[in-house]
Formats: C-alpha cells, sequence, structure tokens
C-alpha cells in the first residue's frame, strides 16, 4: 500500500462505521495528543517555574502576612496555603481549560478540531491533563514551601479520605471548565472577560483566604454551586485541627456534593458542548476571529 | 449515470429496493439549494444564494471564484464548520447538519495560509498529535507521520520546530497533515495561497499524485488561481455573488465563449491570388483576418505576416494549409488559441443574474 | 518619476504624540468592544469590589471590627493595586495580543514610528479602567466600610503622578521581557503583580516582612507610592517604620525610586525589543 493510502475501506460509509470502542480509543488518543504540546513545552520553556511556581507563592504568601499583620490563629495561615494550592487548580480550569477555545480559534486549530472525528470533550481534557503537571507542581509548591516558610501544622486523621475529597473535587471543577468552555466558543472575546471575572469573585466566594462561613448565609448558596469553596471546606475540615467548627457542613455531606456535582456538570458540559456548537455553528462563530 | 431498479407497488413492509441508498447519499458531495446568510449590520449578507452542486466520488471538483463569491462558506458548510441557513448539503452521504460525526471521519481539510498548529513542536510531534486526533494508533501514526514528511519532501526539516517553517514549508506540512486519516473527501481552500511558483507547482502535484493513488477520494479545490483550476480539475464550478454562474469541464467552460476553433498562422508573405478573401472561402473558414500585431509586416523588411483564423471545427485546417501552401506562402509558425477560464468568467459576470445557469448539472 | 535624495525627516515629538494619539484610539476600541454597558460596568466593579471584600473578611474574621485603621489601610491599597493590575496587565495584554492575535506589531515596528508611544497608547485604555475601579473601590470604602477619607491634595496629586510614572515603567520593562517569553505569557502580568502584592506594602505594612525582604521592598517605588499616596487619602500612612518618615521624605523616596526605575525600564525595553529583532520575536506565535 502506498504511503498515501491508508486505510483499507471500500468506501466512505465503511470508512465512516466505527463501532463503539474505536470511538473511545480515538477520544483517549485525542486526550493524549492534545495533552503532548503541554507537556514538552514545559521541558522547552522552562520559564514556567518562575511564573507559575514561584511568583504565585509569593501572590499567596502576601496573605499569610496579612493574617501575621492581624496577629490571626495559626490555622489561618494553614486555610490561606491549602487556599492558595487549590487556585491554582481553579486558575487551570479557567485559563487553560475554558479560556483555551479563545486562543484556539485565534490560532486557527479550532477549525481543524471541529473537524476532526473526536469529541471535544477530549480535547479540553487533554488541556486539562497537559496542563495538570504545571499545576500539581504549583500547588504542591505553595503547600512544600509554604508549609515550611509558615510553620504550617496540619492534623490529617484520614489521609485516604482527605486524597479522595481532592480528586473528587477534580471533576465536577474540570466539570465546570468544560462549561465554561462551550460558552467562549459562542461569546468569544465576552467569555474571555468572563474568565478575568472567575478570578478575585471566586475566591471571595469560594473561601480561599478565609473560611467560608464567614460568608455568612451566602455561604450555603455557595457550597451548592461552587465544586472549589465545597471541596476546599471538606479538605480544612480534615487538614486542621479544629477546623470543623468553621466548616459550612459535615464533611460526609459535602462529599456527597461533591459527587453530585460531578455528574451534574459533566453531564450539562456535555450538553452545553452540543448545543453551543450547534449555535456558534448557525451564527458563524466558529470561524470568527478578533471577536 | 447510476441504474436502479424500478420499483414495485407500495407494500405494507420494507423491501429490498427501499433500503437502496438514495442517488444524494452515493455522491461524494451533494447540495441542493443551500443559503447562508450572516446577521451583519447595517443589513445581512448573503454569502450563498442557493447553490446545486453534485460532485462524484473520484473527482477532482474545482469552485473558480473571486474573493467574496461564497467559496470558503460553501467549504464551511460542507467540512461542518457552518450550518447553511436553507437548505441541504452531503458529504459523503452523509447530512451536514445531523451526521456531523460520521463526516468528520472521513474527511479533512487544508486551507491556504494557515498558521494552525502550535509552535513548540516540532514538525514530525504536530503531525503525530494530529494522527491522535483522528485514532490511529500510536506506532501507525508515527509510521504514517514519516511516510507523508517524505511524501511531500520535509524530511529535512522533519526536527525542525514548526514555528522555524517559511511559508511554503508550513503548507507543506498542513498538506501531510490533511492526508494524516486518509479522507475520503479533501477539501482544499485556496491551498496554494501566498505560496511561490515551485512550492505551489509541488503542491498540485501531490494532490494529483494522491488522488491517482487513492482510488474513489474526492477533492474539493476553492481557488481564485484559473491556472489551478484548469490544470487540476476534472470540472469547475465558477461561482460569484454565492451562486454558481456555470459548471463544466474547462473545455465545456471554454467553449461557451467561443465555439470555434481561432488559430494564429504566421505565414512569410500573404497568399496570391486573393490573399484573405480567398482563405476566407475555403469550406470550414468563418473568416480570416490579419492579426493586430501584424501591422508591421506591411513595411519593407518585415520578416512575417500574421493571421487570425476562425474555423467551424479543427478539421478546416488542413485545406487552410494546403491553400496556403498552394498560393505561394510559406507557413512560419501554427497556434491554436483558447480563450482562457478568464475569459470565461468574464463573459460570466458580465451578464445579469437572469442569465445565470440553472441548476447546472 | 525621480527619486526624492532629501534626507527623511527624524522621528519628532510630533509624530510620537500622534502615534500615541491613534494608539489610544485603538486601545479603547479593542477595550469597550467586547461587551454591552451592563456586563462592562459588572466587570468593572466586581472584579476590584471582591479583591477588597476578601482582605474586609479576612479582617472582620479576625479582628471583629476593632481596628479601623487597619481596615483603612487595607482598603486603601487593594483599591491603589488596581491600578498596578491595570498597567501591567493593559501594557503586557497589548504587546502579546498585537503579536500573537492581530499579528500586528511587526508592521508597527516596521513604520518610523517608535514602539513605545505605541505601546504606551494602546495599553491607556486598560489603565483608565483601572482608575475607575479604584475610584469605585474607594466610593464603596466610604459608604460602606467606614473608610474615611482626608484628601491632602499636597500630597496625593505629586504621588498619583509619580507612582503612575512608575508603575507604567514596570508595566513597560514586563511589556518587553514577555515579548522574550516563548511560551504563553497571558496571565504572567497578573501574577508579576500578585509578587509585587507582597513587597510593595499593599495590604500589610513593610515591617511585617522577613528582615531580608524589607531592603527590596523599599527599593521598590510603588511601596513609597501608596504610603504616599496613603498619606495623601487617609492623613496618615502604615504604621511601623514609614510612620516615623516625613511626608516630605516619603515623596523624596518615591521620586528618587521613580527616577532610577524610568530609565532602567525604556533601557531594558530598548534591549528586549533588540533582542527580540535579532532572534525573530515580534511575529512568533506561542502556544501550546
Amino acid at each position: 500500500m502506498s504511503g498515501y493510502v491508508y486505510n483499507s475501506a471500500r468506501s466512505a460509509r465503511e470508512a465512516a462505521d466505527w463501532s463503539r470502542r474505536r470511538l473511545i480509543i480515538t477520544n483517549l488518543r485525542a486526550v493524549f495528543g492534545r495533552a503532548y504540546p503541554r507537556i514538552i513545552g514545559l521541558t522547552r520553556e522552562p520559564s514556567w517555574v518562575f511564573f507559575e511556581i514561584f511568583l504565585p507563592f509569593l501572590a499567596v504568601s502576601a496573605f499569610v502576612f496579612v493574617y501575621r499583620a492581624l496577629k490571626a490563629p495559626e490555622e489561618y495561615i494553614g486555610f490561606v496555603v491549602l487556599g492558595g494550592a487549590m487556585t491554582a487548580f481553579w486558575l487551570n480550569v479557567v485559563w487553560m481549560m475554558a479560556a483555551q477555545f479563545f486562543w484556539e480559534k485565534d490560532q486557527g486549530n479550532l477549525d481543524l478540531y471541529f473537524t476532526a472525528p473526536m469529541h471535544l470533550m477530549s480535547i479540553l481534557v487533554g488541556m486539562a491533563v497537559g496542563g495538570l503537571v504545571m499545576t500539581s507542581s504549583r500547588a504542591l509548591a505553595v503547600i512544600g514551601i509554604g508549609t515550611l516558610l509558615f510553620g504550617v501544622s496540619y492534623h490529617v486523621q484520614e489521609p485516604l479520605l482527605l486524597i479522595g475529597v481532592f480528586l473528587l473535587t477534580m471533576i465536577p471543577l474540570y466539570g465546570l471548565g468544560m462549561l465554561f468552555a462551550s460558552c467562549f466558543l459562542l461569546w468569544g472575546r465576552e467569555a474571555y472577560h468572563i474568565a478575568e471575572l472567575l478570578q478575585e469573585p471566586v475566591y471571595f466566594l469560594g473561601g480561599v483566604n478565609v473560611p467560608l462561613r464567614a460568608l455568612g448565609p451566602v455561604s450555603a448558596l455557595v457550597v451548592a454551586t461552587l465544586p472549589l469553596a465545597v471541596g476546599l471546606d471538606a479538605m480544612r475540615q480534615l487538614a486542621f485541627p479544629g477546623a470543623q467548627s468553621t466548616g459550612v457542613l459535615p464533611v460526609g455531606l459535602e462529599v456527597l456534593i461533591l459527587v453530585a456535582m460531578g455528574i451534574v456538570f459533566l453531564v450539562a458540559a456535555r450538553a452545553a458542548l452540543a448545543y453551543l456548537e450547534h449555535l456558534a455553528r448557525r451564527e458563524g462563530r466558529l470561524t470568527l476571529r478578533w471577536q | 449515470m447510476r441504474w436502479y431498479p424500478p420499483r414495485p407497488a407500495p407494500c405494507p413492509s420494507p423491501t429490498f429496493y427501499e433500503t437502496l441508498p438514495m442517488p444524494s447519499e452515493t455522491l461524494a458531495i451533494h447540495a441542493r439549494a443551500v443559503r447562508r446568510v450572516y446577521k451583519a449590520k447595517p443589513e445581512p449578507v448573503t454569502a450563498l444564494a442557493g447553490v446545486d452542486l453534485d460532485v462524484e466520488p473520484g473527482e477532482y471538483f474545482g469552485l473558480l471564484g473571486p474573493n467574496g463569491a461564497g467559496k470558503t462558506t460553501l467549504i464551511k458548510i460542507l467540512t461542518t464548520l457552518l450550518l447553511p441557513t436553507s437548505g441541504t448539503a452531503r458529504v459523503a452521504g452523509f447530512d451536514v447538519v445531523n451526521e456531523t460525526a460520521k463526516i468528520r471521519r472521513v474527511i479533512n481539510m487544508v486551507a491556504g495560509g494557515e498558521q494552525s498548529g502550535y509552535g513548540l513542536l516540532t514538525v514530525r510531534e504536530q503531525l503525530w498529535m494530529f494522527s491522535q486526533f483522528y485514532g490511529l494508533p500510536n506506532r501507525e501514526g508515527w509510521r504514517r507521520v514519516d511516510e507523508l514528511i517524505e511524501i511531500v519532501g520535509l524530511q529535512e526539516r522533519r526536527q525542525q520546530k514548526v514555528r522555524a517553517l517559511s511559508t511554503g514549508e508550513r503548507q507543506k506540512l498542513n498538506f501531510a497533515r490533511g492526508l494524516l486519516n486518509d479522507p475520503w473527501v479533501l477539501f482544499l481552500d485556496e491551498p496554494t495561497l501566498g505560496l511561490d511558483v515551485s512550492a505551489a507547482r509541488d503542491l498540485r502535484e501531490h494532490t494529483l499524485r494522491w488522488k491517482e493513488t487513492a482510488p474513489g477520494r474526492t477533492v474539493l479545490l476553492t481557488t481564485h488561481y484559473m491556472v489551478e483550476a484548469d490544470q487540476l480539475c476534472d470540472r469547475i464550478a465558477i461561482v460569484d455573488h454565492g451562486r454558481i454562474l456555470a459548471l463544466g469541464t474547462p473545455a465545456e467552460l471554454r467553449r461557451r465563449v467561443q465555439s470555434e476553433s481561432i488559430f494564429r498562422i504566421e505565414l512569410d508573405q500573404l497568399p496570391r491570388n486573393g490573399g484573405l478573401a480567398m482563405l476566407s472561402q475555403l469550406p470550414g473558414v468563418l473568416s480570416a483576418v490579419r492579426s493586430d500585431d501584424s501591422a508591421d509586416g506591411d513595411r519593407a523588411g518585415a520578416s512575417s505576416i500574421a493571421l487570425k483564423v476562425a474555423l467551424a471545427s479543427d478539421s478546416a485546417l488542413t485545406s487552410v494549409v494546403t491553400a496556403v501552401a498552394e498560393h505561394g506562402a510559406n507557413l512560419i509558425g501554427l497556434q491554436k488559441s483558447e480563450p482562457s477560464l478568464e475569459d470565461v468568467f468574464v463573459e460570466l459576470v458580465g451578464r445579469g443574474f437572469g442569465d445565470e445557469t440553472e441548476g447546472a448539472k | 518619476m525621480a527619486v526624492d535624495a532629501r534626507p527623511v525627516q527624524g522621528f519628532t515629538l510630533a509624530d510620537a504624540w500622534r502615534s500615541f494619539r491613534t494608539a489610544i484610539g485603538l486601545g479603547w476600541a479593542i477595550e469597550s468592544n467586547w461587551s454591552d454597558p451592563f456586563l462592562f460596568g459588572v466587570y468593572t466593579l466586581a472584579k476590584p469590589l471582591s479583591a477588597a471584600l476578601i482582605l474586609v473578611l479576612m479582617y472582620q474574621v479576625i479582628t471583629g471590627g476593632s481596628s479601623p485603621e487597619f481596615l483603612q489601610f487595607l482598603v486603601v491599597g487593594s483599591a491603589l493595586w488596581n491600578i498596578v493590575f491595570g498597567v501591567m496587565g493593559g501594557l503586557v495584554m497589548s504587546i502579546l495580543e498585537d503579536r500573537e492575535r492581530y499579528r500586528m506589531i511587526r508592521y508597527v515596528v516596521m513604520t518610523p514610528t517608535s514602539l513605545f508611544p505605541f505601546l504606551l497608547g494602546r495599553g491607556l485604555a486598560r489603565v483608565l479602567v483601572s482608575l475607575v475601579a479604584t475610584v469605585i473601590t474607594l466610593i464603596v470604602g466610604v459608604l460602606l466600610l467606614g473608610v474615611r477619607l482626608q484628601p491632602n491634595l499636597v500630597m496625593l496629586v505629586p504621588a498619583t503622578l509619580l507612582g503612575l510614572l512608575a508603575v507604567i515603567a514596570l508595566g513597560i520593562l514586563m511589556a518587553g521581557l514577555c515579548l522574550q517569553l516563548r511560551q504563553e505569557a497571558w496571565h504572567y502580568p497578573e501574577a508579576i503583580a500578585g509578587a509585587m502584592y507582597l513587597v510593595s506594602g499593599a495590604i500589610f505594612p513593610v515591617d511585617i516582612l522577613p528582615s531580608f525582604i524589607q531592603p527590596i521592598a523599599y527599593a521598590f517605588p510603588t511601596t513609597w507610592w501608596l504610603e504616599a499616596s496613603r498619606r495623601g487619602l487617609l492623613g496618615h500612612g502604615a504604621p511601623g517604620a514609614m510612620a516615623q518618615l516625613s511626608d516630605g521624605t516619603v515623596l523624596l523616596y518615591l521620586l528618587i525610586a521613580t527616577a532610577v526605575i524610568i530609565p532602567i525600564a525604556l533601557a531594558a525595553f530598548a534591549l528586549f525589543i533588540r533582542r527580540a529583532r535579532q532572534l525573530g520575536l515580534l511575529d512568533m506565535v506561542t502556544g501550546s
């Protein structure tokens, strides 16, 4: 068979007839394919260590010093360190996933993704997986260095539960990211600014630097909608001594909320991607640049 | 032309005949009354005003037209990037609105001036990444990538980062990407845009070679380069303002403008005994006139005289050449002049919309 | 047609002003293009207010509201820091957008105009939005959070002017630096501004920092700008060592720090552009 001809199907209809197994494998390959540029990029441009780890650590430290200036109890330092670590994942979701279609459209990659047979969610998961190396490094650096420098003490009685809660938090978090990504298909530049808007307000409502309970009645609403807030609240209760008094809900209930959120956000993301792709194709925005 | 057995009288249960694919499902590309209107201010823009198109499998089909004619809009609809405002379109028998997933398994697209991809990846890595999007197994993907790199002539640049490639090299890379999944329908949207003569020629040759090697593969090419369409395409649709103005083989299209055969004949002198009048009266000769650029031939010392002879058919040429020789003139040069596709387009665009071909097939 | 052999006129101030003015129009057209006024308003308000409210909440949880002077310190520092975010973001995003989204930067560099006034003008729209955000945060602070402003224009006006110059200089430096990076640098301005948060006394007195970091903080012009602006707005600055200094001394240090950073930033920017031209970075597209 010559270099040009690859598949042995006798007709286009035959070539288009894919089994479920082939579909799944294609999507898994697409995840890995899309993650590859992110992962290989880390080795080819090492400046990320400074900009993605060192500088954000300094920003987190600023809030530690605010608590020091306020003469806050030491566990609040731990809250800030853990919150700062989790913001790494939130930023990965917002910028490396949700806003990514915006950049891809400008570069002309979005056209190619849409004309390829894999599902868009595979591309998003690939982006997330690819960004996870950087994100996890950042989170670990914040926790590790923050713990050493600021003398944070932990009291973890159920480490497996803590890890489980962390992993459970990631699912709805990235599901939410996929949901946002579908907005970018349609809203273009507006959605990009909405991504910018999803930083400080989410840090405020998510209790990144302050226990969520301090928000009062609003905290209940936040717990029902923001996976970052729920996960962080649960992890604080599991990681720090006496933190149960600052939690909004018991850990068990928060775990159930995370599970429900995960299902809801993933299903919603899939539906939203399909619907908004259809809308974007109808409006002609898939290939419209410089909105 | 497809043959289908006559349908029997309607039966209460599905029959064999009813399970046969409809004609539109066997075509590579089928479009009926496809319209696309963009919402814009101050008023909507009609990019496609009702396009009818049938492309058979294995055809190299061209869409020729100026910028803004609607070529790219049509390609975007056919490659599932855009929905038509109205009308239907099918690619490889699948509907572009409702069966996009199946279409995407058997098509690919290469656009001119494409800057897609990731600059920090090498040529090999870039192509491999796209191979994964099409589900090629890892090893098979690398093998295919290396083969295609060899075919398009990027071997020496295989480890080069994509951002360091020249325009021509980048387009070769894009073309290789377009062949990764061995598509049944390949869409080329002005693929030689911005390329130099040599790079453009290479790319055209690659497309022809691919089509020859891969049976049943169809190419839809959009271009505003007349020469490209003429060289490559089995059939061409001339598009302007969102409509197909004419459709046919390049020869058929040229005959629309000029049904007669025109020859430029260079002689050392006018034939004796009547000269042009004698030639004009020969059977099959429609007219014989001095060519404009032969005015200097009258001057003393001019070496040749050029005539423009219009014939009803090529077969009348023999009598002209014989008559020239019998009447004392010597033939210095003979050249057939044909209208170009540009002449065809100018001829067509100069007409009003009421003169357009309707539903040309 | 004969070629005019007279020497081409050099780049004048009038040219620079024309460039700057045109770039302002361009920057504003881009910044105002993305949304309806309501969403733009929400965006302008929500981001800076949330940043301030995080700090207010931290303060409230720990002190219960028993230290209003510290609250004022926090609110004013947070409000003013919007300007740093705005300038950094505006200048860096302008250069990155023009390189990677609009692919225009090479054409600007090719013209007789200098990139510098173009960049300044282009980033000005974001700076203006950040100024609005600063004012709104202060108004909310006054109306809802008990912040008492006691404006001292003699202090405030020079502090604002010098501070803006210093922050713009830092922004120019960052813009040139981000142009060198081969990786996506879109969120680096925020990362840099966030890191400067630590060493500028924006939300806590510099005295709280470990002693080996304090000299770094005192070297930053933003530290003196915040201190001078606080004195200009509240009538007093940060507690601790800085409180011992007179207004004039604070302004003098701000002037010195600004006078040092401006030539450094301009020289570095010129160097970065030169390096970008050498390495072909001006029309590079990054992405992963």
